[in-house]
């Protein structure tokens, strides 16, 4: 499952299938290899708690309890905490309770179809964040059929893990790149900034649009074409509206979130899409320490 | 400066243009697709020469006019063969998820190709397709 590869004689990375992706980690040479075993270790550790479909997670026996309360490690607390704060930043639009609603759309099959509308109605009435409460380390259910899903949030949260211990470990120069959310550790070995680039959606061609110049940044794009199925002449994507069940029409087709934190580039990105353009600004001009940059509906790239 | 120095100058520029040239022939990023099948390398294969390959027992590429796209895949949703081509002048990658196959030019080592791209691989939520393997 792993491939070890020296790029240059600068830096050692490897690359490894973990969060449902494929993802890469680079650390300068002058580390020891044995971080980046490391590393995929972690992302094991990581992957078994907020994977929503291994039985062993724990995640899976939150979503399959048999008390209205349950006690949920650090970690759980820490991501489960974070998807609160992003619901009321939101308004209601990022919704860690989404999960009734995933498992009713089906964006995997080639036969995809667009689900009856009656079905989508009954699953949108099991969301709701607000039907959740944390204290500490307890986490209390209003309702049953509350089901929680954590993608919007889990690999940001792996990012930042991930950096935090090569950072613990010495590292000063690497690079993170989980299925496309990228996290810089400082600078390249040669003393100059990453590049990153963003790309224009729904293009025949790789087109690099804009780059992004970084230290130690996070960088993390969001956008509806990445998982979609065309029905009945529509375009269906998989960023779902919790108010109506279906895919959220935004004028946006892709924001991209520089900042700190992977774990809130993750979760801000996905609601800048939620929100639209006009909403996105406002939103992202208010928090410190976060830049966008959008790419609307018309392919206009917006900085 | 005698003839002769200048003749030794030319002849010494002359070979580090041609020991240059060399290296930029066999310098083997842009040049060539790499393609590795779960987490394994598969094979690199030359971008200049027309060809149709097989990966696995699930998905074929093919290079055309130094231009890579997935042609056939077995999985459902078959989004790596909606993916766009990659090139040596748009290099990047195609993915196909479910197999574990990754196409990869790599950026000429230039001035003007990003280090990485910030781009989403399998959407924003997650573990939609944990468990899932498809063909066999």
């Amino acid at each position: 499952m792993l491939s070890g590869c020296k790029r240059t004689d600068q830096e050692e990375s490897r690359t490894g299938f973990y969060f449902d992706t494929v993802i890469s980690i680079q650390i300068d040479s002058g580390q020891d290899e044995q971080l980046l075993d490391d590393c995929f270790i972690l992302c094991d550790e990581i992957e078994k708690i907020f994977s929503r479909t291994l039985p062993e997670s724990e995640l899976y026996k939150i979503n399959h309890r048999s008390e209205n309360q349950v006690e949920v490690s650090d970690e759980m607390a820490l991501v489960i905490g974070a998807g609160l704060e992003y619901y009321e930043l939101s308004g209601g639009a990022l919704d860690i309770t989404i999960a009734p609603l995933l498992d009713v759309w089906d964006f995997k099959s080639e036969d995809a179809a667009v689900p009856e509308a009656g079905q989508i109605a009954r699953a949108a009435e099991k969301v709701g964040a607000s039907k959740l409460s944390l204290d500490g380390n307890r986490l209390s259910f209003d309702s049953v059929d509350t089901q929680i899903d954590l993608g919007a949030l889990a690999k940001g949260y792996a990012a930042d893990r991930l950096k935090e211990y090569l950072v613990s470990q010495g590292v000063s120069s690497g690079l993170i790149n989980l299925g496309g959310n990228v996290l810089a550790i400082g600078k390249k070995t040669d003393g100059t900034k990453w590049t990153v680039g963003i790309q224009m959606p729904f293009t025949l061609r790789n087109e690099t649009v804009t780059t992004v110049q970084t230290e130690g940044e996070s960088v993390v794009s969001s956008g509806v074409y990445e998982r979609h199925f065309e029905a009945e002449g529509r375009y269906y994507h998989h960023i779902l509206d919790p108010a109506t069940g279906y895919p959220v029409e935004s004028d946006l087709w892709q924001a991209t979130i520089i900042s700190e934190s992977s774990l809130a580039g993750d979760a801000l990105s996905t609601i800048c899409i939620l929100k639209g353009r006009e909403e996105a600004q406002k939103l992202i001009d208010s928090i410190d320490g976060a830049e966008v940059i959008f790419v609307t509906d018309q392919g206009q790239l917006i900085k | 400066m005698k003839k002769k120095d200048v003749i030794l100058i030319a002849a010494v520029l002359g070979l580090a243009a041609l020991f240059w040239a060399g290296m930029r022939l066999f310098n083997t990023g842009g040049n060539q697709l790499k393609i590795s099948l779960d987490g394994e390398s598969y094979g690199f294969y030359s971008l200049d020469e027309d060809q149709t390959i097989k990966i696995g027992n699930g998905n074929v590429c093919r290079i055309e006019g130094g231009t890579v796209t997935m042609t056939e895949a077995d999985c459902p949703d078959k989004l790596c063969m909606k993916q766009k081509a990659i090139s040596r002048e748009q290099s990047g990658s195609i993915i196909c998820l479910p197999n574990r196959v990754v196409l990869e030019i790599s950026g000429d080592s230039g001035e003007q190709s990003p280090d990485v791209i910030a781009m989403k691989i399998g959407g924003s939520y997650d573990f939609i397709y944990e468990g899932y393997r498809c063909g066999n």
